[in-house]
């Protein structure tokens, strides 16, 4: 990542500040609460923002909605999956609410996006409308 | 090493927090206005002008003038 990279990336996000949506405007909200902080190195904490923010692109695309718990900064937040449907947890909550680091967010998104599109494209799973009944037929 | 701007980032986060108590009352919006102007090499009191532009908008109280002795600590 360049200088003149990070600046392009901060310009199309106060270019679309209007567009983002509650999460993102917390999201931007807590990336900038995280680079106040002496002790992080900014480097981390933007790329862990767009991490989360990729993510969350993703996520949504699949009708699945992530909860954020902020802890000062990404790294070291705990999240949990929701399936914006239905409004039930689909992963992160136990052992307690907000258990995934973003690391396994990652995953887990993934791991649902690619079992959905899969749902989506077979005859037997066709009645697994929703990332929450996916499981069942896995 | 971080990049001069997300250095920049940093470093208009801090500032921005020291002139507020909470980044929070201040919101997102505003916030990013402030590090955005910094970021493309205005002055801090350009900054701080963009910053108060929405947070009048939105009815908020702006922030409190420069004192002189602080001016261009971000540049």
């Amino acid at each position: 990542m360049n200088d003149e990279t990070t600046v392009d990336e901060f310009a199309e996000i106060y270019e679309n500040i209007h567009k983002l949506d509650a999460d993102e405007q917390g999201d931007v909200l807590d990336t900038m609460r995280a680079l106040a902080r002496d002790d992080l190195d900014g480097s981390t904490v933007i790329n862990d923002a767009i991490r989360l923010a990729k993510t969350r692109r993703v996520a949504a695309k699949h009708g699945i909605k992530i909860g954020k718990r902020f802890n000062g900064t990404f790294g070291e937040s705990g999240f949990m999956l929701i399936d914006a449907m239905n409004n039930t947890v689909l992963s992160g909550a136990e052992p307690v609410a907000y258990s995934l680091s973003l690391d396994e967010l990652e995953v887990e998104v993934q791991a649902y996006a690619a079992l959905l599109d899969l749902a989506n494209g077979e005859t037997i799973v066709a009645t697994a409308r929703t990332a929450s009944e996916a499981p069942l037929i896995r | 090493m971080e990049n001069t701007s997300i250095s920049t980032a940093k470093q208009a986060a801090s500032r921005l927090e020291s002139l507020v108590s909470k980044l929070d009352d201040v919101g997102f919006e505003a916030i990013f206005a402030f590090t955005f102007a910094l970021l493309q090499g205005k002055s801090e009191e350009q900054a701080i002008a963009a910053c108060n532009k929405i947070l009048i908008a939105d009815g908020k109280a702006p922030l409190p003038p420069l004192h002189p002795a602080k001016k261009e600590i971000v540049s």
